[in-house]
């Protein structure tokens, strides 16, 4: 494939560092993607068409790096590379093969559990979080520009070289699907900004969980021809939520819409409300809408209450408030496993885990607002009984031992790597926190 | 005159047609592997006039037999028209999942070309796998083309795996054909060397696999209806 | 039309023993003979797509309209990556919308009554279509069939080749579920010193005519040789017959459009400043 530039060919950094071209990786909207060599690594070089590399560009780019934002889930530019007359490029890390693009999961190429799908909602809005804690505003959430990985959720947030200082320059920009309504009608004084990211989060969120655009439904069916006419009173003058308990107009079409109904049927009841808020009051009330902590907290208590259907296998996220549920696949009653139940110290806060069959305890379910959530950090799961099936127990991968009190007031000691009985009643000492199992409210 | 067409070489994409034939010892009684030559020889013309009509597809036949292990009966991709029968004769047990490996092996990129329709697997037997038949059923289902393969199979007489013959052909709304008597057995051969090619070597199929058509309930007029 | 740098081609050959042709195409120069409008569709054609044919010109007719509208907006002034964007997500989701309201339109009016469930399915598609213009070459593909692109080198390449589509003639369809995420976008914002030469987009029909790939590619490549040698008109007659004779080894209707940049009235173009002057 020919490509701006050719294999072998040798740039420089801004510091003077030599970077060689390997070969050709594929075209962005601004630019070309390249695999280079630099200081004996192997890295990705962004390479602006003549029409990009503007001067505007290059000084956001320049802010960009030096800002130095060093975190593993964004593919952040980290040098300038400079050509020829203007022509200039940055470098990143390359995006390692097992990242998919989002938009492989709406088109049914990769398989990805209910638990994976939840943990890469709780990671994406992590990192936009961070990212806004800086100060800095993406602009432009999309599918298109979020990576994740199917076997872990982990996320990966790339062409981030748009993104720029709150308050720093605006105008219109992204796709209507997910530019916040004050934009889409060019209100004055709306420019894109945290406050704007937060709308586009949150059709993501939709979009990943749900399947389907939150304002796509009767109204837009309707619509033979979507011209931009159309699409600013959709997203931008009279937008109304497929689920807008006030507003009947545009719920899902049935017969043609019909997935839409499902997923939001199968979601928890904390996510709905968050949905509800966020794309009723939040979409004329910038200030209404859903933070990325509201977010995170109801994405990580949905993947808690994640169990396995016992009739397809199925995983389900259950409602401990909504007895008598059923699988969303097979509509067989679901059956709720133990649960533990921890409390945290300093802040106080109560979680509980489904001590489904791979039910996990993580570092972070043990503090009471943790900086990041990370499922791979495990320091406990449950396993089956190496020589009795059928029996589940709570295996302790914790450095430490772990104290226990049973109901009938005896103690006992978890050491690592032993398992305890998923037995309702017995109390747990995990580190600082302290735990019990609780038998199935219903 | 128009100018000589442009471009390289141009060829019609071959169909890969597998008879998977269980050669085992129970199907000596009966008379049974003397029908199922019978069956098959009879189906060549009929295969030949299919091949003839989709002249876009080629069609290509090979045989493999499976009893102690699996071998194969026909090795040579042979273009139908040249496609001639040598009787198979019976020995042993029934090693289904060896046959299944071995057409596994044939159905990876190479030695299939990236531009072929879609292969067809014809699967006869009349009694249970002897070994790891669902492993070798995984080696299929692990090549890109043994996936997309158009899959039919036939049942002879009572004693056959119906369960597992549905496994093999991976499809709700198809079931294994049931032959209880030599002509049930030819017009089954005859019914899925035809329309299973017929099915593969049309082009487009959209996203969709290959509806094959009912098959056909023959008329039990034979007296000899138990083998 | 005359006035324009670029000519068209286009031809189609109905697959032998085919009742009917299930491809459809059509182009246009625009008003002003700076751009070019093209798309072909590949109306799947078995059993269970029994409006297949009209399902095709129904995509052809949705990608023109939306893709002539999408045109009108964009400027080239504009940045690129709102272009971008809106050429990645909005136009695949305007068409696809569009194609389906066209098929539910033609359902009322022509109810159908056959053995196979009715809905959108029956008119199963693929679509490729592109815009051709002196700052942006754009391609859309859904479904397979090939969008060709050759540059001042000469050298044809498939930018939008998956290996990873389905083979054995199972393909992505304007039908499918989440159909909108399964168009490809060719985006390639023209640079001064790789000025477009050629664009194809032809049903695989063509392209299973030939052993390989490469054989394919030859195929172009001759085509962009006879277009410099004996000039678009000869092109344009010799190429029913030999798309009729590529549909006798696929068995597939064929279709071939091209725009072809006429390399003396290239404004600016090397071969003008050198030859020409």
């Amino acid at each position: 494939m020919s490509g701006i530039l050719k294999s072998g060919e040798v740039l420089r950094t801004a510091q003077g560092e030599d970077v060689t071209v390997l070969d050709y990786l594929g075209a962005g909207g601004q630019g070309e993607v390249y695999r280079v060599q630099h200081g004996g690594r192997v890295r990705a070089l962004k390479w602006y068409y003549q029409q990009s590399a503007t001067p505007m560009q290059r000084s956001i780019v320049e802010d960009l790096v030096n800002r130095a934002f060093d975190d593993d889930r964004f593919l952040w530019p980290t040098h300038m590379v400079l050509g020829s007359k203007e022509s200039f490029g940055y470098l990143m890390d390359l995006r390692p093969p097992h990242f998919h693009g989002l938009s492989d999961l709406f088109r049914r190429q990769v398989n990805v559990t209910s638990r994976e799908l939840v943990i890469a909602c709780v990671y994406l809005v992590e990192a936009y979080r961070a990212l806004h804690s800086q100060g800095i505003a993406y602009r432009d959430i999309s599918y298109g520009n979020v990576f994740f990985d199917p076997a872990t959720g982990n996320v990966l947030v790339c062409d981030n070289d748009n993104a720029v200082v709150e308050g720093g320059l605006s105008g219109i920009e992204g796709t209507m699907e997910f530019m916040a309504p004050e934009l889409v009608r060019g209100d004055d004084g709306a420019s894109p900004g945290t406050q704007t990211d937060l709308h586009s989060l949150a059709v993501l969120l939709f979009m990943m969980l749900m399947n389907h655009h939150p304002l796509e439904g009767a109204l837009e069916f309707r619509i033979r021809c979507l011209d931009e006419k159309a699409k600013r009173q959709l997203y931008g003058k009279d937008p109304v939520f497929l689920f807008d308990p006030a507003d009947d107009r545009n719920r899902p079409v049935p017969g043609e819409q019909d997935t839409v109904r499902a997923t939001w049927e199968a979601a928890t009841e904390p996510l709905r409300t968050l949905f509800i808020q966020t794309f009723t009051k939040g979409l004329t009330r910038p200030e209404a809408r859903v933070r990325e902590t509201q977010w995170r907290d109801a994405l990580a208590a949905a993947h808690d209450l994640i169990v396995h259907c016992g009739g397809c296998e199925r995983q389900n996220v259950v409602d401990l408030a909504a007895p008598g549920r059923t699988c969303w696949s097979c509509a067989k009653r679901l059956r709720l496993p133990p649960v533990l139940s921890i409390t945290t110290s300093g802040p106080r806060v109560t979680r509980t885990v489904a001590l489904t069959r791979d039910a996990r305890v993580c570092a972070h379910h043990l503090v009471g607002e943790p900086v990041r959530h990370d499922y791979e950090d495990k320091v406990a799961e449950v396993v089956e009984h190496p020589r009795v099936p059928g029996r589940y127990g709570l295996r302790n991968l914790m450095p430490g031992t772990w104290k226990i009190r049973r109901p009938d007031g005896t103690s006992d000691e978890v050491p690592n790597g032993r398992s305890l009985d998923l037995k309702p009643g017995i109390r747990l000492q995990i580190g600082s926190v302290e735990a019990v199992i609780q038998p199935p409210t219903w | 005159m128009t100018a000589e067409l442009p471009g390289g070489q141009m060829a019609h994409r071959p169909v890969h047609f597998f008879w998977l034939l269980d050669c085992s010892s129970s199907m000596s009684i009966n008379g049974k592997i003397g029908s199922l030559n019978f069956a098959v020889r009879e189906a060549i013309p009929e295969m030949q006039r299919v091949a003839k009509d989709n002249a876009s597809a080629q069609l290509m036949v090979r045989a493999i037999m499976f009893a102690n292990g699996a071998q194969w009966h026909v090795q040579a991709p042979t273009p139908i028209e040249d496609f001639h029968w040598t009787d198979v004769a019976t020995s042993g047990i029934t090693d289904l999942g060896a046959a299944l490996r071995l057409v596994a092996e044939e159905l990876r990129t190479p030695p299939m070309p990236p531009r072929a329709l879609k292969p067809v697997l014809a699967l006869v037997s009349d009694g249970q796998p002897t070994d790891d038949w669902r492993s070798g059923l995984r080696a299929v289902d692990d090549t890109p083309w043994g996936r997309r393969a158009v899959r039919v199979a036939v049942a002879i007489g009572q004693d056959a795996d119906i369960a597992m013959l549905q496994e093999f052909l991976d499809n709700p709304e198809l079931q294994p054909l049931q032959a209880n008597n030599p002509k049930q057995l030819a017009d089954a051969i005859r019914w899925m060397s035809t329309v299973a090619v017929k099915a593969a070597s049309m082009p487009h199929g959209g996203r969709d696999t290959a509806v094959l058509p009912q098959p056909p309930t023959s008329v039990d007029d034979d007296a000899d209806d138990v083998w | 039309m005359s006035d324009s740098a670029w000519r068209l081609l286009a031809a189609s050959a109905k697959g032998p023993k085919k009742k009917v042709n299930q491809d459809y195409h059509d182009m246009h120069v625009s008003s002003d003979g700076a751009e070019v409008f093209m798309a072909v569709a590949d109306g799947h054609g078995s059993a269970a797509y029994p409006r297949s044919d009209i399902g095709s010109r129904l995509a052809v007719e949705a990608f023109l309209e939306v893709v002539t509208e999408f045109w009108r907006s964009c400027n080239r002034d504009d940045q690129l990556r709102h272009v971008h964007f809106r050429a990645k997500e909005d136009l695949p989701r305007d068409v696809v919308h569009n194609w389906r309201s066209r098929v539910r339109d033609h359902l009322e009016r022509e109810p159908f009554t056959g053995a196979v469930p009715v809905g959108p399915e029956i008119y199963g598609t693929t679509l490729l279509g592109a815009v051709v213009s002196e700052w942006l070459v754009l391609g859309w593909q859904l479904g397979d069939g090939e969008l060709c692109v050759l540059h001042s080198d000469g050298e044809p390449v498939l930018p939008l080749y998956d290996s990873s589509e389905p083979a054995g003639d199972e393909t992505y369809s304007m039908c499918s579920p989440g159909a909108r995420h399964l168009m490809r976008l060719y985006w390639a914002p023209v640079q001064a010193e790789q000025p477009l030469r050629l664009l194809t987009l032809s049903t695989d029909g063509l392209s299973n005519s030939f052993v390989s790939m490469a054989d394919y590619l030859d195929f172009v490549r001759g085509i962009d040789r006879r277009l410099s040698d004996n000039g678009a008109d000869q092109v344009a007659a010799d190429l029913p017959e030999w798309l009729k004779r590529a549909s006798s080894y696929s068995g597939d209707d064929t279709t071939f459009v091209g725009a072809w940049c006429n390399p003396r009235l290239q404004e600016g173009s090397d071969v003008r400043n050198s030859q020409v002057r």
